[in-house]
């Protein structure tokens, strides 16, 4: 193994941007506070129910740090989530306190919720959509944002939560379609006060638009447990390899469950040295066809010598952790490259057709 | 024993490096500071245990990375934007270590969470194939086959830093 130094050095270097992040009051404090109120609520996003999704928002998180750079303009005419929002809209708005408060004259009438939500895809996966949700039951909330900033700060007798609180990137609307985002008025420790957090929760919302976020962002690689972009093994390790017959079956049995992930060369890549392959779909395999590429897999046979570079490869991996994975080139020399177990390195097998094909309609 | 006895001290030794790790593994002082506070959260929920487990450093170290490289976690929309806060101009004999962190910072963006894990596990925080696998929760082989995959990915983004990098980092 090469340690890299000018990596390590220019890692260190980086890391001096670092600040402190955490201090050994507030840490007590909030272990404290999480004994005696035995509360679960970590995700307060997620009890909220409004809030529940905040997929890749980087969710927890105890105050209201830094500047949100995603948010769109504070106010306007209202067009929709689509328009306004960022794509896809944050589960959880940083900076929330910063935003100006809900001016006197104006007159809401609607709530407007942008956020993200997971669907079940069709032939397995979960699709990343952004929902536009609304209600006009609204008193409480503005009566909540309408209220003055309160509390003590923090003090002998005043701890801080660590829990996470969550705002939601909201909009309210007057009878014309102007609308304002208003932030809340803040309670100690950098909060926002729990009355409008209350009000959140228990809006009525309905939802009147969901879209699908593009294929970058796509879900299966989450779903899957697959990358975004992968080296092709086959090709990097298989020179290196010891000629094996049938090892795949056996590195995935024992899986609670096993993760397809296909991956497609660009031209550009192809026969290089370390071809980059970019996620292009992803599923868990069911059980029964789970059972089928096994006995495919161990009935392969030693690899013959073959110098095509593959513009597709999947990767069989155990969702439970485990250790075994596999790579089959899904074109080009259909060569199968099993990681053996304990460290044992690496064996390369003779895929085919119908394991393809298997790999393919799956 | 108190309940939380050697958690203070913990804390303040041990926070400033775990920040670093935090920052690294995030590139945004704001996830930075989540993901440190729910890591520190989580162990003292567990302190007791995670002390008679011998290494509470690793087990918080263990809950960063599992966190951000957890499913949908793993989202490129939460990196920050390449060219954030933090570029502050400096003088000009500080251009080249600047130039060199912002090279870094946008390259390590570009990674996979695992891949990016990896790097900061291995070639930061030292630790071996062994222990870096133990972290991330896998194989020692994915390790491997994940730096590999990131040292070549790093080395075509940032040529210069890893220029005298060789190209074969895995026996």
């Amino acid at each position: 193994m090469t340690t890299d130094t000018r990596l390590t050095e220019a890692l260190a270097e980086l890391a001096e941007e670092a600040g402190t992040y955490a201090t050994a009051d507030a840490v007590l404090a909030a272990a404290g506070r999480r004994r005696r109120r035995r509360t679960t609520a970590l995700v307060a996003g997620a009890a909220a129910g409004v809030l529940a999704v905040s997929l890749g928002a980087a969710a927890v998180g105890a105050r209201d740090a830094a500047p949100d750079h995603v948010v769109g303009p504070d106010q306007g005419r209202w067009v929709s989530c689509a328009e306004q929002a960022p794509k896809p809209p944050p589960g959880r708005v940083r900076g929330a306190l910063s935003l100006p408060r809900l001016p006197a004259d104006f007159v809401p009438t609607t709530v407007v919720i942008c956020r993200p939500e997971s669907q079940r895809r069709d032939g397995g996966g979960l699709a990343l959509v952004g929902s536009e949700l609304r209600g006009t039951d609204i008193a409480a909330l503005v009566a909540a944002l309408r209220l003055p900033d309160a509390g003590k700060e923090p003090g002998p007798d005043v701890f801080c939560r660590l829990d996470m609180w969550s705002y939601p990137w909201m909009a309210l609307l007057d009878a014309d379609g102007a609308f304002v985002r208003p932030g809340p008025p803040t309670a100690p420790c950098g909060r926002p006060r729990a009355e409008v957090i209350d009000a959140i929760a228990a809006l009525k919302l309905t939802r009147v638009d969901s879209r699908v976020y593009d294929a970058h962002e796509a879900p299966g690689p989450a779903a899957a447990r697959c990358e975004a972009s992968l080296g092709d093994r086959v090709w990097i390790e298989g020179p290196r390899s010891q000629t094996h017959t049938g090892p795949g079956g056996q590195a995935l049995a024992g899986a609670a469950g096993v993760g397809l992930c296909e991956y497609h060369v660009s031209a550009g890549e192809l026969g290089s040295p370390y071809p980059i392959g970019d996620f292009a779909r992803g599923l868990v395999l069911p059980q029964p066809r789970r059972e089928l590429i096994e006995q495919a897999l161990a009935a392969t046979g030693p690899a013959r010598p073959c110098t095509a570079s593959a513009g597709r490869f999947a990767q069989l991996m155990p969702q439970d952790g485990g250790s075994g994975e596999v790579y089959v080139e899904l074109d080009g020399c259909q060569r199968v490259l099993t990681y053996l177990d304990r460290g044992r390195g690496t064996a390369l097998s003779q895929g085919g057709p119908e394991l393809t094909r298997l790999l393919d309609e799956s | 024993m108190d309940r939380y006895e050697g958690l203070r001290e913990f804390v303040v030794t041990r926070g400033p490096a775990l920040s670093r790790t935090a920052y690294l593994l995030t590139g945004d002082h704001a996830l930075a500071e989540d993901l440190l506070q729910h890591a520190f959260a989580k162990t003292a929920a567990h302190w007791r245990r995670v002390v008679e487990g011998g290494n509470p450093e690793g087990y918080v170290r263990r809950v960063m990375v599992n966190e951000r490289t957890s499913r949908w976690r793993r989202r490129r929309y939460v990196e920050v934007s390449h060219d954030a806060a933090g570029d502050q101009p400096g003088p000009a004999d500080e251009a080249e270590a600047a130039v060199r962190r912002i090279s870094l910072r946008r390259a390590l963006a570009a990674l996979p969470p695992r891949q990016r894990a990896v790097v900061v596990l291995r070639f930061f925080e030292d630790l071996s194939e062994a222990q870096t696998a133990e972290a991330m929760g896998c194989s020692v082989g994915t390790v491997k086959s994940q730096t590999h995959d990131a040292l070549t990915r790093l080395r075509a983004l940032a040529p210069d830093l890893l220029a005298d990098l060789a190209p074969e980092v895995t026996p």
